[in-house]
């Protein structure tokens, strides 16, 4: 847990190793035919993670401000920020990519390596380094035509 | 770093600031669905659909990165969906062939070579039987100016004897050189002329046997 927690949850790591184990006492009292492998202490682990990521995204704004340190955090209530100005053009201007030159570098954009989107994308190598280059010299045209980009 | 590296640079750090679409936040799979998808345990177009949903959602984004981080890898037939569908291609090319070769009639033709025969290239005028002692291989001869090089090998393509600029039609291969060939082995033999105007054909390969 605490080698994968991500870095915005690091603080919350001996919590959420509690949660997991409450999960998984539960799951065991209730009769669950789920046998204790590592595999699914695994599965209880992310699922315990994921709750808390989903559950400090959609906080109320109300709530402390360390809720926000999620990236891509809405914030409506300041004027927007140039990178968030550029992300929202991005945003836009993927959705007019073709779809799997969409995906390709949408996962570039999140971080994900060439042999990660492959995977993801179930093609080769390849193929997913063909789409991102595409789709990035598409983008770049839009991107200029919305003048988001020298 | 690259000009490119930068540039992507820029646009993940913008791509990670952008205000998020509350249609996104409100639709994420179930975190055992998405470990699933991440696992390539899903078919192809479930899968789709939720990395669809991780490339507009931050969130799930990220729990898709800590799935991976897991150990969620795609295997590999999740990793190939163009495998049955090559099988599938493959199949239909195997059945129509065989229909091809049972149902269409074949007419009596002599072979077809993908290139024609060179006429410059030398035939055998030796015969398929030969003494050891008077190990004689000859070829028609081209034109004057002509030299030749001669190659003698075992079936199993191991070389025995090599021989270049061979100027006459006609090579007297030494008797030591079948030593080692069993009576009734067949050999490969082949000519290569290099004609006057510095132009290199290669006859066809011939089966001779010593006595």
């Amino acid at each position: 847990m605490r080698r994968v927690c991500p870095k915005s949850l690091a603080q919350e790591a001996e919590d959420l190793v509690q949660e997991s184990l409450i999960r998984l006492f539960t799951a065991r009292k209730l009769g669950s035919d789920n046998q204790v492998s590592a595999g699914y202490l695994k599965k209880v682990a992310y699922s315990a993670v994921v709750d808390e990521i989903r559950r400090r995204r959609r906080r109320p704004a109300t709530d402390s401000a360390c809720d926000f340190e999620i990236e891509a955090a809405p914030d409506m209530t300041s004027t927007p920020a140039p990178d968030t100005l550029l992300g929202n053009a991005l945003e836009t201007c993927l959705q007019r990519l073709q779809v799997d030159r969409q995906r390709a570098l949408t996962l570039h954009l999140l971080g994900y390596s060439g042999t990660e989107v492959a995977g993801i994308l179930g093609c080769n190598l390849k193929r997913a380094e063909n789409l991102t280059l595409r789709g990035l010299a598409q983008l770049r045209e839009y991107l200029h035509e919305m003048g988001m980009w020298p | 770093m690259s000009n490119l590296q930068n540039e992507v640079d820029t646009l993940a750090r913008a791509f990670a600031a952008r205000s998020q679409s509350p249609a996104a936040l409100t639709q994420c799979p179930d975190s055992d669905l998405l470990f699933e998808a991440a696992s390539g345990a899903l078919d192809h177009g479930r899968r789709m659909k939720i990395v669809d949903h991780v490339t507009q959602c931050a969130e799930c984004a990220m729990a898709w990165r800590l799935a991976m981080d897991l150990g969620a890898r795609p295997t590999a037939r999740a990793n190939n969906s163009w495998t049955p569908r090559l099988a599938l291609a493959a199949s239909v090319v195997v059945a129509a062939g065989l229909a091809a070769h049972f149902l269409i009639p074949v007419k009596d033709q002599q072979p077809q070579y993908r290139q024609p025969a060179d006429s410059s290239a030398p035939t055998s005028l030796t015969a398929e039987k030969l003494a050891r002692d008077r190990f004689l291989l000859q070829w028609s001869a081209g034109p004057a100016g002509s030299s030749y090089t001669l190659r003698l090998s075992t079936t199993q393509l191991a070389p025995l004897f090599f021989e270049q600029d061979i100027t006459t039609s006609r090579f007297l291969v030494p008797a030591s050189v079948l030593t080692n060939v069993e009576s009734g082995q067949q050999l490969l033999w082949q000519v290569e002329i290099r004609l006057p105007d510095g132009r290199r054909v290669v006859s066809d390969t011939y089966l001779v046997t010593p006595d």
